[in-house]
Parts: C-alpha cells; sequence; structure tokens
C-alpha cells in the first residue's frame, strides 16, 4: 500500500506540511478562515522534528500490524481493510493514550485543542495524495508504494 | 473442526478473529458467563464517571459475530473441562464438545479476608455489572472507601469523586501504583488525586468493618483511623480466573501456564489473557501481564494456532497508561528498576513544569521507562524497548521530553522510519 | 560610535488580514528579517536586512507578503541618483571595496534587442518543426581545413582524422561555476541536467567533487589559474578541459572564495586546507604571453592523449578579436567568449559594471577576424555573459557562435531571483550558498528538472524560430548573418555586426 515517506535531505524545516495538515482538517477548509475564525482548529496530524540544519516530517506509518490498534480498548483505532489506513473515530476515544504509549514511530500526540483526543495522520481520509505530500514545497514527503 | 473459546473478553474476541482470519469455515463457538456482547472492561470506571455510554461500551461493531459466522452463547458459565473427551461442561449441566479449546475466562477480583466483610453489600468492580451496581447503590451514598491503589482503584476513585461523593483510597504499599511506578512518579500522582479532592493513605489497609446488617458504615484501618463509610469497593487486585481447569490435568502455576505458542500442556487447548502465564520479554521468566495489548496478542496467536497456523506470541512486557487529576502517567518495562547491578537509570524531573521522565538501561538496551505529564511521542521507547534496539549512541538524548527520531544516528532513524509497521 | 547613512533599500508589506503567523516567513529568512513576537502575538518584519529575495513571498501560503522598494526622497537628480549617493555613503563608512554578485545590472546596451531575425515567406517556405526533423545537433571542436575522402571502396570513407569533438543535442551549455561558489546541489542539478539533456556542465574553478565523476562524460572541467583540484584523474574524468584566462564579469582580475566557505568538503576538492581563502591570481603565473598559453594547451593535450577538446575561456576585451586569434593559432580547439554582462558569485561592483564589452559585439569581431585569417574552422566559439532567451540564442548562433553557455538563466530556473548578495553565502533558495541548512533548499530532483524543462523549451523555441527561417539545421544558420537586420544601431554598430539595418 502507499505510504507517506520523508525526504530529510530536502526538508527545508518550512512546516508547511503542518499547516496545510491543519486546512486540510479544518472545519472551513479555507486556510485564512481555519487559523483566523476557528477557535477549535485541530492540531496537525504530522509533525516536523527538527535539529541542527536537519528536520523531516513524522507521521503514522499505518502498520500492517498496528500496535495502537492491538492497544486501543475502545475500538477507536481501527485498520481499515479496504484501504489499509489505520483511522481513528474520535467519538469512541476517551483519552487513555494507550496508543500514544505504543506508537513506535511516536506518530499521536494528545490533542490540543482540550477535548483529550488523539490526533493521527488519516492519509487525507483517502484523496489521491495527501495535502502535505502535494504542498511540500521542496518535494520532501512522497506518497508512494515500496512494495514491502 | 469445532474451536471453543472460553470468555468474551479480548482475549476471547482477538482469538476469535485470529481463527477466523486463518480458517473460514471451521465452527467457532463463544462462551461467556455475562450475558453482554463483547465490551471493554477497563470503560467500566468511564461508565460509572458517565463519560462513556452503553453504546459506547461495546468496542466491536454490532454485526461483529454474525459478520464472522461465530455462535455464541452468553450468560453460561463453564464449569470443568474433559480433556481427554475434549469437552466443556457448563454450570447447567450442558456439554460442548471441542476440536480446539481456548480459554480465556480473565481474572477474578482478589477479596483479602477482612474482619466484618462478609456478609456486607460491598463492591468488586471488574465487569460492567459491578459498575452498575454501584450506580444503583450511589444516591444513597455520601462517603465512599476505596480498598486498593492500583489502576482500578485509581479509576473507580477518580470516578466517585467526579460524581461528588467524598472518596478515599487505601493502598498497603507505601505507595499508590507501586508495581509500575517508582517514588516520584506515584508521589505525583498522589498529588494529583489529592487536588482534586481525593483522601489517599497509603502504608494502611483495612482491619475490619463495621455493618448495619448488609450495608456498610464505618471502615477501622489498622493504622487506627476509622473512616465513615457508606460504600465500600475493594480493588486490591485480579487472579486468574484458573477454576475451571480444576481436574483437568492442564498445569497451571498462578495462572495458565502457556508457551509461546500459547498453548497449554493439554493437546489442541490454549489459553490467553489474564488468566494465562507466558513469556515476558524483559523479565525472562514467565508471569500474567494483565493488560489488554498482552490478552490481544495471546488471544491472537491462540486462535491463529488453533487454525492450524504455526504462530508465535509477539515479544509482550508490562506497561499502562492513565490520567487521573489532568496527570497523566505512562509505565512501560521494568519501570520500577533502581540503580545499581545490572541497571543504568536516568531522571529527568522538571518541578516548574510538573513533569517526569525516567529511563532505565540494562546493557545497551532500554529496559524499562516512566513518563508523567510528558508522555507524548512515548511510543518510540517502547518500540525501542520491544525490538531490543543498542540505543549506546544516542543515551544522552533519551534524557530529553522531547527525545525523537532527530536523536538517532542517521542509518538507524532512516531504517526505522523507512519500514517500521511493514510486513519484512 | 557614530550613525550610518544608509537608508533601507526595502520594506517588507504585510497584510495582516492575510497573515495566518504560520512563521514560514520567519523560518526561511536566512536575512532574519521576519520573527514571532509572542507577547504580542503578531510577526513582525524589519526590512533593513532584506534583499528582495522572494523567498517568504513565494512561501507564503496565504500570499500576505510583498517586498517593496523602499521610496526615495533623495530630490530627483539625474546625476547624483540614489544609487550613486548610496555607493560614496557605503565606501566612506566601510573604507572598503564594494562588492556585488551575478551580472551588472547597469542599463549598457543590449545589442540583442536591437537584432531581428528574419521569416521565410512565398520564394522560400518556411520549415514546420512539427512535421519535418529539425536538427540542433552541435559538435564543439576543431574542424579539419580539409576532407580526404577514400572513394575506392564500396562505402566512401573519409580518412583524414578529426579531431576530437565534444557532441551536443542542443547549441546550450550550462556555464563555468564553481563548488564553491554555488552549493552541491545545485552543480548536481546541472549535472543531471547535462547528462538527460545531452549538453555539458562546466566545474569552472573548484575542481570536480568525486561524487561527480559519474558524470564525467557530459564534464568540461577548467585549469584555472589557481589550478585548483587539477590532477590526472580530474583531467581523465572529463570529456573536454578549458583554461580559464578571464571571466566577463570581472575581467583583468583573479577570484576569490571567502576561507568562511571552504569547509571540509570543498578543501578536498580544491586541494586547498580547511579554512583557507582560495585565491585564483589575475594572470596564470605561467601564461605570460601566447606561447606560454600554447606550452600549456598542448601539455593537457599531451596529458590526455589528444583524445578531448581543449579549449580557452577570455572575457570580451577591447582586443578580444586579437586575443582569440591567437589562442586558435596555439592550439585551442575551443574559444570561449564571456561578455560584460556576465555573472559571477563575487566582484567589486566597479569592474563588474565597467570592465569589458558587450558579448555581441565581441563575437562578431572574432568570428569576422577568424573567417578573414582563414582559421575559423579551427576552433568552435561559445559565447556567454547574458544570455537570456532562445531569441538572444539564436541571434548569436546567426552572427557566427557554435554554441552559447547560459549562467545566470540556469540560475534563476533553479531559483535564484538575482539579490546580487551571492557574496554574503546566505543564500536563501540554496544555491549560492554552503549552509547545510539552505543547501537543503534546493531538491536536485527540482533542480534538475527544472534546468531539463529550459533547455526543451528553448530548442523548441529555436527550432520554430529556425522553421520560420526556412532552416532546418542549426548548421546553416551559423554564421549566416544575412538572417539579421538591426534596429535602432548606428552605421559603426552595423559594420562591427557584420548586420543590415531593417529595410535593406
Amino acid at each position: 500500500m502507499k505510504r507517506i515517506y520523508a525526504k530529510e535531505e530536502v526538508c527545508i524545516g518550512c512546516r508547511l506540511c503542518e499547516v496545510h495538515c491543519i486546512v486540510q482538517h479544518s472545519h472551513s477548509r479555507n486556510i485564512i478562515k481555519a487559523f483566523r475564525d476557528e477557535l477549535d482548529r485541530p492540531s496537525p496530524r504530522l509533525f516536523v522534528e527538527e535539529g541542527d540544519a536537519l528536520s523531516f516530517a513524522v507521521q503514522c506509518r499505518h502498520c500492517d500490524d498496528a500496535p495502537c490498534v492491538a492497544a486501543c480498548m475502545t475500538g477507536a483505532m481501527q485498520k481499515d481493510e479496504k484501504t489499509g489506513a489505520v483511522t481513528h473515530d474520535a467519538d469512541r476515544c476517551v483519552g487513555c493514550w494507550m496508543c500514544v504509549m505504543v506508537c513506535p514511530a511516536g506518530a499521536i500526540r494528545r490533542g490540543t485543542t482540550g477535548d483529550k483526543i488523539a490526533s493521527k495522520c488519516d492519509l487525507c481520509g483517502g484523496e489521491s495524495e495527501p495535502v502535505c505530500v502535494a504542498r511540500c514545497p521542496n518535494e520532501a514527503l512522497v506518497y508512494e508504494d515500496r512494495g514491502e | 473442526m469445532k474451536a471453543v473459546i472460553i470468555g468474551n473478553s479480548v482475549a476471547g474476541v482477538a482469538g476469535a478473529t485470529g481463527f477466523r482470519s486463518a480458517d473460514a469455515d471451521s465452527e467457532i463457538l463463544m462462551i461467556s458467563s455475562e450475558p453482554y456482547r463483547a465490551y471493554s472492561r477497563p470503560l467500566i470506571t468511564y461508565y460509572l464517571a458517565g463519560k462513556v455510554g452503553e453504546q459506547q461500551m461495546y468496542y466491536c461493531p454490532a454485526d461483529f459475530y454474525e459478520r464472522r459466522n461465530i455462535q455464541t452463547k452468553f450468560g453460561a458459565a463453564a464449569a470443568s473441562i474433559d480433556t481427554q473427551a475434549r469437552q466443556v461442561v457448563l454450570a447447567d449441566g450442558d456439554s460442548v464438545g471441542y476440536d480446539r479449546l481456548l480459554i480465556a475466562t480473565g481474572g477474578a477480583p482478589y477479596v483479602p479476608r477482612i474482619e466484618g466483610l462478609d456478609g456486607t453489600k460491598y463492591c468488586t468492580f471488574t465487569t460492567w455489572d459491578d459498575a452498575r451496581q454501584v450506580q444503583e447503590l450511589l444516591p444513597n451514598v455520601r462517603n465512599a472507601v476505596v480498598l486498593g491503589g492500583g489502576l482500578i482503584g485509581l479509576k473507580v476513585a477518580e470516578a466517585l469523586n467526579t460524581l461528588h461523593v467524598r472518596t478515599t483510597m487505601i493502598e498497603l504499599a507505601d505507595r499508590i501504583l507501586s508495581p509500575a511506578l517508582d517514588t516520584r512518579a506515584s508521589a505525583m500522582i498522589k498529588r494529583a488525586l489529592e487536588e482534586t479532592g481525593i483522601d489517599v493513605r497509603t502504608g494502611d489497609t483495612i482491619a475490619s468493618v463495621e455493618a448495619r446488617g448488609t450495608q456498610v458504615t464505618r471502615v477501622n484501618l489498622r493504622s487506627g483511623i476509622s473512616l465513615a463509610a457508606d460504600l465500600l469497593v475493594v480493588a486490591v487486585g485480579v487472579v486468574p480466573n484458573v477454576a475451571v481447569t480444576a481436574g483437568s490435568g492442564i498445569a497451571v502455576n498462578r495462572g495458565i501456564i502457556i508457551d509461546d505458542h500459547c498453548a497449554t500442556s493439554a493437546a489442541g487447548v490454549y489459553a490467553a489473557g489474564d488468566v494465562a502465564e507466558g513469556a515476558d520479554m524483559l523479565l525472562g521468566s514467565p508471569r500474567v501481564i494483565p493488560i489488554w495489548p498482552a490478552a490481544y496478542y495471546q488471544g491472537r496467536t491462540a486462535g491463529l494456532n488453533m487454525a492450524g497456523e504455526d504462530a508465535v506470541c509477539p515479544g509482550i512486557f508490562g506497561m499502562n497508561s492513565v490520567e487521573v487529576g489532568g496527570t497523566c502517567v505512562v509505565s512501560v518495562g521494568l519501570s520500577t528498576a533502581e540503580e545499581g547491578g545490572e541497571y543504568e537509570v536516568m531522571v529527568s524531573p522538571d518541578e516548574r513544569a510538573n513533569t517526569y521522565r525516567k529511563i532505565v538501561l540494562k546493557g545497551d538496551v532500554i529496559a524499562g521507562a516512566i513518563f508523567v505529564n510528558t508522555i507524548d511521542r512515548s511510543g518510540i521507547i517502547t518500540g525501542l524497548i520491544r525490538d531490543r534496539v543498542d540505543v549506546r549512541h544516542f543515551k544522552d538524548a533519551l534524557r530529553r521530553n522531547d527525545f525523537g527520531y532527530i536523536s538517532l544516528p542517521r542509518k538507524l532513524r532512516k531504517s526505522r522510519l523507512q519500514t517500521l509497521g511493514v510486513k519484512q | 560610535m557614530s550613525i550610518s547613512h544608509l537608508l533601507d533599500d526595502y520594506q517588507m508589506v504585510r497584510d495582516e488580514e492575510r497573515c495566518i503567523k504560520c512563521q514560514v516567513c520567519a523560518r526561511q529568512c536566512a536575512n532574519n528579517v521576519h520573527w514571532y513576537d509572542e507577547e504580542s502575538d503578531k510577526m513582525n518584519s524589519d526590512g533593513g536586512s532584506c534583499v528582495a529575495c522572494q523567498r517568504c513571498v513565494t512561501l507564503c501560503p496565504t500570499d500576505a507578503l510583498s517586498v517593496r522598494r523602499r521610496p526615495t526622497s533623495f530630490r530627483t537628480n539625474a546625476n547624483w541618483t540614489a544609487e550613486v549617493q548610496t555607493a560614496i555613503v557605503k565606501q566612506a563608512e566601510t573604507g572598503g571595496v564594494l562588492l556585488s554578485g551575478m551580472g551588472t545590472d547597469q542599463p549598457h546596451p543590449i545589442y540583442w534587442d536591437k537584432i531581428l531575425l528574419n521569416a521565410s515567406q512565398v520564394t522560400n517556405p518556411s520549415i514546420d518543426p512539427l512535421r519535418e526533423p529539425m536538427e540542433l545537433r552541435t559538435y564543439l571542436g576543431r574542424k579539419p581545413d580539409r576532407l580526404e575522402i577514400d572513394f575506392s571502396a564500396y562505402t566512401p570513407t573519409v580518412t583524414t582524422r578529426i579531431d576530437a569533438q565534444l557532441k551536443l543535442e542542443v547549441p546550450i551549455l550550462f556555464s563555468a561555476m564553481s563548488y564553491g561558489s554555488i552549493s552541491y546541489n545545485a552543480c548536481l542539478s546541472l549535472a543531471r541536467a547535462s547528462r538527460d539533456s545531452g549538453t555539458f556542465y562546466n566545474t569552472g574553478e573548484g575542481g570536480l567533487h568525486k561524487d561527480f565523476y559519474e558524470y564525467g562524460p557530459n564534464t568540461i572541467v577548467q585549469v584555472a589559474s589557481g589550478r585548483f583540484g587539477v590532477t590526472p584523474e580530474y583531467l581523465r574524468q572529463a570529456a573536454a578541459i578549458e583554461i580559464k584566462i578571464g571571466q566577463g564579469a570581472k575581467p583583468g582580475i583573479g577570484g576569490h572564495l571567502p576561507g568562511e566557505k571552504v569547509n571540509r568538503a570543498i578543501s578536498e576538492t580544491r586541494m586547498i586546507p580547511e579554512g583557507s581563502d582560495a585565491i585564483s591570481p589575475a594572470p596564470h603565473h605561467d601564461i605570460y604571453s601566447i606561447e606560454d598559453l600554447r606550452q600549456l594547451i598542448y601539455a593537457l593535450k599531451e596529458a590526455t592523449a589528444y583524445t578531448k577538446p581543449v579549449g580557452v575561456k577570455i572575457s570580451a576585451v577591447h582586443n578580444v578579436a586579437a586575443i582569440a586569434s591567437g589562442s586558435v593559432r596555439a592550439g585551442a580547439d575551443i574559444v570561449a567568449i564571456d561578455g560584460i554582462r556576465g555573472g559571477t558569485g563575487a566582484a567589486p561592483t566597479v569592474i563588474r559594471d565597467n570592465v569589458g564589452i558587450p558579448i555581441e559585439l565581441a563575437l562578431a569581431a572574432v568570428d569576422s577576424r577568424l573567417r578573414e585569417e582563414g582559421i575559423r574552422n579551427q576552433a568552435s566559439i561559445v559565447v556567454a555573459g547574458g544570455i537570456r532567451n532562445s531569441a538572444d540564442i539564436t541571434k548569436a548562433i546567426a552572427l557566427g557562435a557554435d554554441a552559447v553557455y547560459i549562467g545566470t538563466s540556469a540560475l534563476i530556473a533553479m531559483g535564484c531571483h538575482v539579490c546580487q548578495k551571492c557574496y554574503t553565502g546566505r543564500c536563501n533558495w540554496g544555491i549560492a550558498t554552503q549552509d547545510p541548512d539552505l543547501v537543503r533548499r534546493l531538491n536536485p530532483e527540482i533542480g534538475t528538472r527544472r534546468l531539463k524543462n529550459l533547455l526543451r523549451a528553448w530548442s523548441l523555441e529555436i527550432k520554430e524560430m529556425m522553421g520560420a527561417m526556412g532552416v532546418n539545421a542549426i548548421e546553416s544558420l551559423r554564421g549566416n548573418r544575412a538572417h539579421l537586420r538591426g534596429v535602432g544601431l548606428s552605421d559603426t554598430e552595423l559594420n562591427i555586426l557584420g548586420i543590415l539595418p531593417a529595410g535593406s
């Protein structure tokens, strides 16, 4: 299945991937409205790790045998049989943070919007290309099937 | 071929799903003493607190059994097993034949002998009905006492407190959550609980209970303190529910002994979950690992092997995540180990930010960790433990609360981020 | 310490209604123009250090930014312009030589814009490039004086020995830009684009990094006055060798790469100590006469067993025709001429803007002189110095060039916005810098793609212009000045260019 891979050699640490992830998952899907008007705008579901002249985005790997699905006690984390994406049902989540504890990529974080829900990449719900990949100004994110 | 599963919680469900994924045709029968379709045991404290409703308790969809062609017999307790005849005898006298059997009966609450306890309407807290029972009693409860400072005790006390019940929690050990947390982390959780209004007493236990008929009225602690109590919840621990194996010859220690295929000593019989005693990847010796992910992996392994596959159980070790009073704590592996001998301990406390981070190293690998309030991305450490990654070259970076893949050497980072989660 | 009299060149204009405080501008500006003020929860900008590179403007996801030239309220003065005054003030404050990057920005006449092309009508039909094969293939190198053909066998064969040639699929090469003046990723983009497009790039005086050996067949290596990185292996890897005598942006003076830019990789490639200044002296200290040049040319030919063309690169100066002629007679297989509008990583502004002559005039003069002397076939002419589009290329070839070198155009294709601050090493686009934080901004995959696109687009346009002229092979256009006419040119200029005025 296609996954998002980050190329750290050409990541410029601009964090536009985070910006566009927020817009994609906002109510209005409009960048200015999402940032200026939406008080409860979501946190980004991927994030950029930054160091000395080195940065890269980390996001859910949509594992074949996802530890978060194994650990989730509410059925909020599920592996979609058809698309292969690991999805998160915010209505079921109670914020127990078991998934945060077991994700080896550290790709799940507590949401910052006060409703205690874990925030995780959802591959933009099946769009042909996740927005972080489409909008990276330096093509540092690719969406491909590496056939492993 | 007929597969029978005793138990309808996470281990049993994982067993059924595992079996069905390898065998689409054979009959599966799930037997459970409780009348409900599979629900999430850990959610019963959330249910009590009013944070989840009935629908949310079911972590599988309504058509889960139907879609997988699983037969069910709910509200029927299993009484014994005849491994020779390959039969499960139910409490009502009926018997069910099996070719393969999975025992996933979970744990039963342990109730210590306490003077005056017998005959009173005290509560234990391991099933949905337990939660319902407490709910029914609540209108007449002003003061509650929770005996047990473990995970269940904690969450019950928190739930009662949010329902405006004056709650006292009593723990025998010198600190709450003692198997998982060290002194410092435990103190932080204790403080968080106390700030919500819960009275926490450690190093103490109940010596005797006073009652009016079946109604508990007072508990007297060993320390001499006496507390008014309209409700007493006993949550000191859970023991493997091995009763069904009596007389069957199946090898049992504290729990039902299983090998790395989750098979018991009896041919065709498997066990998984809180009832089983299996390998702990970090301890090196088998133990009962009463946590959700362990039950899931053991159950699934058992199910696959029951269907004729050759599956080895993935490495399991203890881990817990809980949030009480706004304070989050995650503990993984040998979290209470102290500096000395083969262990090296690195701690990063931050009083101002109210965070605590502890990493336990054994040689070149991480063996345990505790995170208080800085739990984001703690899973990276869990993954490093599970995969036994040599952390020598970035040891110091492990102390940082913002530790991430950026601290790994380039080759290791790239290899992990590329291949994590992809079946090799 | 007294106050500076210098005023900011630019102002940042931020549309507060559109700004979402994502801080991309702050993160991406290498000159610290933008920052986020936590206390007031606002983005702030100080245009003082802005170089108008447009990086923040391009990356801003809501188009909230623009760079505006700070309106000057100096009294209007055609003589003492704001620019002239500013230069004097800078020198009064620093006592130093003013430096600039890129080519001259002064309004010297651009002759390309005063030369027009022909088109065929009626009597000599034009050619449709989409239907007819059009050949742009070009060979650079020494052509023989005469061809001897043996007709005795069934298949005639050429018996004359042909000297080494460079085969180009398009008459466009990438100009000399050293690893050191530009980044590793920029060099890689040029090398890959050359390989994929069937042309060549030039190492400049930076030596050849080991990682680039695989692109050897598309590499022209330079032997400059500093002789940086010149080893037998260097010569072996190359497809051709170019002796650099001069450069259009700074004729007569040498080059200087500051020690801060000489990191480990550059030190290894140039074979100089890390952190030491890389100074190329003005003359080659072993070339003080044309005979010396001949010696070096033949030394290089001997060293490479006459298997590679050896060329000479000269600046376009007053006696460029004589120098070119001498170089050809000295054995140069290719003469590259770099005009006054040529680019550079760093040059004294006063030299960049005032020394040298436009390439159009130099080209015409050299081509005419070599033809008059009957030696035009002995060397190919490649011209450089402000080639901006396919029309410039077509006109250059009609004037007599075999091919053109592009430098600035290639950089603009990769992201350069000609802010002229290359010498600071803080190129926001990852081109003229060695700072790893900035170099990563130029993704070589993207750089290569853009360069290939540029060559492809220009090739298609050249074919269109050729077709319009009724020419289907670029060789037919070469030196064919009859296809050119001049507008707004004096008699003398028309004479030097060797073209008729439009209308005649």
